[in-house]
């Protein structure tokens, strides 16, 4: 057993360390508490083995992120079968469960790994990513004159008779609004914002950050139609025999027949839909032909008119609604826009930077502190960020 | 409403905890699962509950202990396991993994040894007392109500961990002297 410790791990490895932690006694107590004063510059890297023994080493968590879903799922049904008729959110209950256990799990992680410099890193101008956090913004659901602003994500319920009643997700305080009876009410969620609307016949939206969404107070027409004009949608679409559902888009229609997708239209992504369950039809708006997707196919949008079929990993497409997100070797570029909608970061990707070739694999919860969201990405791209004000400084580990 | 987001916020919380829990208990995950909703579900049931009981996460580990074990005993009759009279004589393994990238894989090697050996000298119940106390940072009051002995039994048990660890792995000097 040598005395030379320099690393973390050089504790890790030792047994009076261990046995300091695991069952301390007077004895062992006093050795380390005369070590650590007398040896000061060695004190962050046992404060790192300290942390580190207790929640990475022997306390791993071995319960996968789904399984954790799913299991809240079971409970939650199982006790809403039991209630007398409470009408229970399970959806937004289940948002809210997975962003706050991320925080608790996520803040460990960083706790273990990052010095917080109070200095900025010298701007090596290859190595350097830098976000800023814009001024947030009001969601507006707008019907007829009135214009309804919310500062926390909504969720809009709209009953057959047309009446609406909104619930903030945050403290779950309700209230019902007037809507005019029009085919033109508009959902505008800014980035940095999530929104969920429940329409009349049953079929359930989730408005990613960014977008914005026409749809009307009643589905009398031949079709049930709602507009995304901008931004990403999740739908389950309740099925309906003589009325299919059609989604527009700037650039195409997607028509449903009962089933769960997803339809992507920002800016400054390629436009796609992902089929996760059921079917659906696109007719590009420059086309004629109506190309059939299948589940787990994703149809993408080119600037021709025409679509680009695959198979891919719908997971990966549509758990943005269920609070977390999923990357399988995405370039870093990427990783950054979709956090950066979601919380309203504006990242800087003008000059050309050795790190944007970076990759990230993993999973993020999109947790409403955004530093675990930060660590957790450094951690999945092997990089390290610092948070100043406003400003996020992305930069190589060293 | 309030009662179910009390249950999402204490599901949150602690369904990890829980979890490692049962798995060093020696559950498997679908007997796990199965043990964590009957305790939530049970505790949703009980609208007093969140009143009467100080500390909800000891009173959950408690609970799932006790659920994991009525699953034992049915399926012991389905599937030939080991016969365990009571709750108490469960097994408790602390799995030791390193998933950190700043260490190769020797290393990981060394440390994860190390801890390994130091934890299989201790009994079952030894471990599981180091795992309450150390990880879980619970109070003696809470560990007696979870192991289901007294709070001087806790010391002794503590006492007689460290007095095995010492022995096995403690000082060198006293070994050279019976040299």
């Amino acid at each position: 057993m040598s005395d030379f410790y320099s690393r973390y791990t050089d504790f890790l490895k030792d047994e009076k360390f261990l046995r300091w932690q695991l069952l301390p006694d007077e004895a062992l107590n006093k050795y380390w508490d005369d070590f650590i004063r007398e040896n000061p510059d060695l004190n962050e890297e046992i404060q790192r083995a300290i942390a580190n023994l207790k929640t990475t080493v022997l306390n791993k968590n071995i319960l996968s992120d789904s399984d954790r879903l799913e299991l809240f799922n079971r409970i939650q049904s199982t006790i809403q079968g039991k209630g007398k008729g409470k009408k229970t959110k399970i959806r937004h209950i289940i948002r809210y469960s997975v962003a706050a256990c991320a925080a608790v799990a996520l803040l460990i992680v960083g706790l273990n790994y990052f010095n917080f410099e109070k200095k900025l890193p010298k701007a090596d101008n290859r190595e350097l990513i830098i976000g800023n956090l814009l001024q947030s913004e009001d969601i507006q659901f707008i019907s007829g004159e009135k214009s309804h602003e919310y500062q926390n994500d909504i969720e809009v319920k709209i009953d057959e008779k047309g009446k609406a009643k909104v619930i903030q997700t945050k403290n779950n305080r309700q209230e019902q609004i007037e809507i005019a009876d029009t085919a033109f009410n508009k959902l505008i969620v800014p980035y940095g914002k999530r929104s969920q609307l429940n329409l009349p016949d049953g079929t359930n939206v989730w408005l990613n950050s960014g977008s914005v969404l026409e749809f009307p107070t009643q589905f009398t027409g031949k079709n049930r139609e709602i507009r995304l004009l901008s931004g990403e949608i999740y739908l389950e679409v309740a099925p309906e025999k003589n009325k299919s559902f059609i989604v527009q888009t700037s650039n195409f229609s997607v028509k449903v027949y009962g089933t769960k997708f997803n339809v992507s239209t920002y800016d400054n992504s390629p436009h796609y839909v992902v089929l996760v369950e059921g079917n659906v039809g696109l007719q590009a708006a420059v086309g004629t032909n109506e190309i059939k997707l299948s589940p787990k196919e994703q149809a993408i949008y080119s600037e021709k008119g025409e679509f680009t079929k695959r198979i891919v990993d719908v997971e990966q497409f549509v758990c943005w609604k269920n609070g977390y997100l999923s990357f399988n070797k995405t370039p870093i570029t990427e990783v950054l826009k979709q956090i950066g909608r979601y919380y309203n970061l504006s990242f800087n990707f003008d000059q050309d930077v050795n790190l944007q070739k970076r990759t990230c694999s993993g999973k993020i919860y999109l947790s409403d502190d955004i530093d675990n969201v930060m660590t957790t990405v450094a951690l999945l791209s092997s990089t390290r960020y610092v948070k100043q004000n406003n400003q996020i400084y992305i930069f190589n580990k060293k | 409403m309030k009662n179910t987001n009390d249950i999402a916020d204490m599901y949150n919380r602690y369904v990890n905890d829980l979890f490692t829990y049962a798995s060093y208990l020696g559950f498997p995950k679908e007997a796990t699962m199965d043990a964590i909703h009957d305790v939530f579900c049970k505790l949703a049931e009980d609208e007093q509950l969140l009143n009467r009981v100080t500390n909800i996460k000891s009173y959950l580990f408690k609970s799932l202990k006790n659920r994991l074990y009525d699953i034992y005993r049915v399926q012991k009759r389905n599937l030939s396991l080991p016969d365990i009279k009571n709750p108490d004589e469960l097994p408790f393994n602390i799995t030791v993994s390193i998933e950190d990238d700043f260490i190769d894989a020797e290393e990981q090697a060394a440390i994860k040894s190390q801890i390994e050996n130091m934890l299989q000298s201790l009994t079952a119940r030894q471990r599981e007392i180091v795992y309450l106390r150390y990880i879980q940072e619970y109070e003696y009051t809470q560990i007696a109500e979870i192991l289901n002995i007294s709070i001087h039994g806790c010391r002794k048990l503590l006492s007689k961990a460290m007095k095995t660890l010492r022995e096995k792995y403690g000082s060198w000097i006293i070994l050279l002297l019976l040299l």
